[in-house]
Formats: C-alpha cells, structure tokens, sequence
C-alpha cells in the first residue's frame, strides 16, 4: 500500500506534509484536492514531516488535505516517439491537452501507444547482454532509434529470443531475456528512468575533440565547440540569445536537437512551436521538427516544473546518446531555473548565497553541465551530448552568481553585446570577449589538423591577436585622439 | 599596418555574418577556412599608401567586397566574381607580398 500524507502547512508551491511512513528524498506524490491530483516532489525530510514542491498551482488546497506518494522518483517515460512532441516540463504531451490554457492536475502519456513502429531485430537469441544493450531498433522519422535492455537492469543477461521483423506498439513484447537466476524477463519499447540521475551505461567518457560544425563563423573559427562540449550564452534581455540558439539548432551538424524553453516568455515559445515546424534541414532536406523535441515550460507556469524541464531534456538527451547519436541540447535559460531554485531555497529558509540563491547552486549547475559529453559505448560506438545553455543576468551584470557558476564549468563563452544587437546585427556575438578553452587541448588540435589542417589554430591564434591589438589601438585613440592614429 | 583597420577587417570581413540571409545564416567550415586564408593573405601584404587619410576608405571598399563573398553561394560565379574585384583592389595598393 502506497505512503499516504496529510498537508500541514502551505507556503505558496511549497507544502509541508506529515507522512505515515519514510519517504525518500525526489520522491513524487500527488496532493488530492476534490477531483483533481497535483503532482509535487520530495525535496525535504525533517523528521515526521516531508517538504514537497508542487508543479502545479496550489490555490484551493487546504490544511488536511491527503497526499498519496507514489513510491518512484520523478521519471520521464522513453520509448519511440519522442521525437517531433511537444512536452512541458513533465513531459506531458502538449498536443493531447485541450484548450488554450493547460488544466491543472491533468498529465497525459508521452507517447502513442497505438502507433505501429517497423521493428528490426539486432541482438540474437543466445547472446548475453546487459543494461543498454542494444535489443532491435525501429525507424523514428527517419533516426534509428535502438530498443535497448531498460537501463534499470541489473547484472547480465541472456537473450532467450527477440521478435522478428515486422510491426509492432510500444507496449508489445519485443524480447525475452533469461536473468542470471534463470527468470525470463520480458522487455518492450519503452522504460523509465528518473530524471535527477544520470544515464551512465557507458564504457568510457573521454575528453571531447570533434568540431561540432555550427555554421556561425565566429564559434566554428575563433571559439570553437565540440561535439559533447559545453558552452553558454550570457546576454542582458535583446540580445539575441534566442535567435542564436535558432541558429545553432538549425544548422549544427546534430543528429537530434533538444530544445529546453526553461521559464521563457510564452511568446518565444510559441515562436519555437510554429517556426521549427516550417524549416527545412539544411543536411537532410527533411523538416528540422522531425528530429527535434522541445520541452517549453514558460514564465506563466509554476516554478517547480522549471527545473523538472531542464533534468527531463537531458534525460531524454541521455537517452538518445546511449543509441550512438549526436545530441544538441540547448536549455532557454538556465537562469530562470536558478530563480526557481532561489525562490524554494527562500521558502525552505535555507541559508541564503550570493544574491539570496542557494549556497550549493554551483554545485547543481557544475554537476548539469557534467551530464553532457562525449561517451564511448560498450559496444564500441560512440555518442554525444553538447549542451548550450543561456543565462540571463539581470542588468546584463555579468558578474552575478548564476553566470559565474556556469563561467566555472563550462568550456565556451560566447559573448552577447547590446551594441551589436541594437544595429540589428546578429548574431551578436563579440569575438574577443567570448573564448573556447577547446582550442588549448591538444585532442582538439590533433583532430583539427587532419580535419582541416595543422595551421589552422595557430592561424586563428594570430587572428585572435590582431583582433585584441585592434581592441586596445582603438582605445588608445578614444583617449589620446586621432592625431595619434598615424603609428597605429 | 594599422591594427585598427585590420582588427575591423577581420570581424566584418568574415566573423561578423548576417543571420537572417539565406546564404550568409551559415558558413560550412570549408568556406570558413577558405575566407581566413584570403583574410590572413590581406593581413600579411604590405601596401603603399601616400596618406593615412587613404587607408580608411580604402580597407572599407576591402571590406565590402569580402562582405558580397559571404552573400554569394561559396565557389559560384558571383563569388569567383567577386573574388576577382577583390584581386583588383589588392593589386592597387600592394608594393610587396610577403608570407
């Protein structure tokens, strides 16, 4: 029987509730409010009494009320079909809801449990496998996408048969596979995995070096980034983060393209929705929303579901890495998550850090930027997760604590400048301000000469130079005029 | 050579590109090496100028001229076209090539 709750006391989203019995920590319970059950997480254990954060609105809820808790952490379903959906931080399928605005308390299933996917088996009967393995693959608009062992498998297995060729749902059994104890297992499309941890069923995770091709020529040139790197944008409001982030997903050399609108404007939002659908891949001819998932959780809906959004896309993200692809994840922004942070961390009467946020936020954007990367799987092949992430500083203050704890861990700057963006140039990116520490390891160098060639780096080095001596001749003529200009 | 006029060609030479062009949104890193090593070349020539008042307008005409290259589909007529102006424009002021 599950653990059941009653509230005891309410802050705004935050709920506190007196359990029955031990709940863990992330675990997911749903508050019952007359017909309606609101989702919340565990993220406090004091004693008898649980903190939950709610993901929806918590108007109406009153003291008394019962929570059920539902034993699992926070999970995002994976199966097919992933790709082209339009999810909200809880990967509830947007397209399946009604209306204009989304009812609260309503969460619908991800996929379609009905569609018939072409199933081609790749493990054989005989074989031993283990968590990841790759079981069969359908084709999901035109990706293959691999049916692997669920990730929560334990030990090795034994294939005892897998079906054969032809159409099947989501929910049909795919394979059965003989535990190390002699059970048969039986294992379909889809799995869970809970969003907070990370997918790890791989060999080895050494340091990315392949240029990701991205098409701007001032990241692919002078501030390179690679496949399985990371990099952010930081930009006051106007800048153009939104519009390069576009950019990137459209022409980036990805076999998949997340996109994380984390507490946006609706309207950028709703810009994504209708424009992704319309443009063409410049690779593959195809449109860019067949490969792409968007997970939009915008500014009007409860802060808690921020965060959820941004673990969900790198699960996801994760998911697809384990299948040998090439994933760009771009997460808009991950500041308004810090402020979801900031703001339960407040209701939690945590000691405040810089700015009121929590003290361990660094921690928790050092170990987000630490799932993305470049992995060599077990069975040889590789995949990648380059994720892109924008922060907003308030005032355009770069010195704020969300930009210096992202400046920390990841690897490429690229620089936003108001001036450039006022004129209507974009991308408005400034050169000598933004950097790539990609260009000092010497994989990437080694990659890079036989992709290009070996004068490569020390050309753009010499260019990087002349850039900065410009910067600086330019100042010098601001202060001392232009009589002085002759010499420079 | 004035850093100036040659920090100012680098960046609206080739990094700065337009985004909302069809051609210029995006640079395949082919064509990015090509135009560094066009930039690099203009860098490293000596010229002859008998003014410094000639220099400005003369690396603005420099400038546009790499700018029509970026609007032009890579290795098309209009990008051999242009090309050939830009040619033009170096050999007019260049007393010296040196690597």
């Amino acid at each position: 029987m599950a653990t059941t709750g009653k509230v005891k006391g309410i802050i705004a989203n935050l709920v506190i509730v007196e359990v029955e019995a031990a709940v863990s920590q992330n675990e997911i319970c749903f508050i019952i409010l007359d017909e309606v059950r609101l989702m919340a997480e565990v993220i406090k254990v004091i004693g008898k009494d649980a903190y939950v954060q709610v993901f929806e609105s918590t108007r109406g809820l009153k003291i008394g009320s019962t929570v059920e808790f539902a034993g699992h952490l926070l999970e995002v379903t994976l199966g097919p079909g992933i790709l082209s959906k339009n999810y909200d931080g809880l990967q509830n399928d947007l397209d399946k809801m009604d209306g204009v605005f989304l009812k609260r308390g309503e969460y619908t299933f991800p996929l379609d449990e009905d569609k018939l996917w072409d199933f081609k088996p790749i493990a054989k009967a005989g074989e031993t496998v283990e968590a990841a393995s790759w079981l069969g693959e359908v084709d999901e608009n035109f990706q293959p996408h691999k049916i692997m062992v669920p990730f929560v498998f334990e030990g090795s297995y034994t294939v005892k048969s897998v079906a054969e060729a032809g159409q099947y749902k989501i929910t049909d059994t795919i394979a059965v596979l003989v535990d190390e104890k002699g059970n048969d297992v039986e294992v379909n499309m889809i799995q869970k995995w809970p969003v907070k941890k990370a997918i790890t069923h791989y060999k080895n995770k050494p340091r990315p070096f392949k240029l990701l091709e991205t098409g701007v020529r001032t990241i692919d040139t002078i501030n390179p980034i690679v496949e399985g790197g990371t990099g952010f944008i930081p930009g006051p409001f106007g800048t153009g983060k939104t519009v390069l982030q576009h950019g990137i997903s459209k022409q980036a050399e990805a076999d998949i393209v997340i996109i994380a609108a984390c507490g946006e404007r609706a309207n950028e939002v709703v810009e994504i929705f209708t424009e992704f659908p319309e443009l063409v891949d410049p690779h593959t001819g195809r449109k860019l929303i067949e490969r792409t998932t968007i997970i939009a959780n915008t500014s009007n809906m409860p802060v808690a579901a921020r965060e959820a959004s941004v673990y969900t896309a790198m699960t996801l993200a994760e998911y697809y890495r384990a299948m040998g692809l090439k994933i760009l994840l771009m997460a808009d922004s991950t500041s308004r998550w810090a402020q979801a942070l900031r703001e339960m961390s407040n209701r939690l009467e945590e000691l405040p850090g810089p700015d009121a946020f929590p003290m361990d936020l660094s921690a928790i954007i050092a170990n987000f930027y630490a799932r993305a990367g470049y992995v060599e799987l077990n069975n040889g092949k590789t995949g990648s997760i380059t994720f892109i992430g924008t922060v907003s500083p308030a005032g355009g203050n770069l010195k704020e604590p969300v930009t210096e704890s992202t400046k920390k861990v990841a690897r490429c700057f690229f620089a936003l400048q108001q001036s450039r963006a006022d004129s209507k140039r974009y991308p408005a990116i400034n050169p000598i301000d933004s950097y790539s520490k990609y260009l000092e390891y010497p994989e990437f160098a080694e990659y890079i000469s036989e992709r290009i060639n070996d004068q490569w780096i020390p050309k753009v080095n010499r260019l990087k130079t002349m850039l900065q001596r410009g910067l600086e001749v330019s100042e010098q003529i601001n202060i001392l005029g232009d009589s002085s200009a002759g010499c420079l | 050579m004035g850093w100036r006029f040659l920090s100012k060609l680098i960046f609206w030479g080739i990094l700065q590109q337009d985004a909302f062009d069809k051609v210029d949104c995006a640079s395949p890193i082919e064509r990015q090496e090509y135009m560094l090593n066009i930039v690099i070349d203009i860098c490293d020539k000596e010229y002859n100028f008998s003014g410094f008042a000639e220099v400005g307008p003369y690396f603005k005409k420099v400038i546009n001229v790499l700018k029509q290259m970026n609007y032009a589909l890579f290795k098309s007529d209009d990008f051999f076209k242009e090309e050939k102006e830009l040619e033009k424009l170096l050999a007019e002021s260049q007393v010296a090539v040196e690597a």
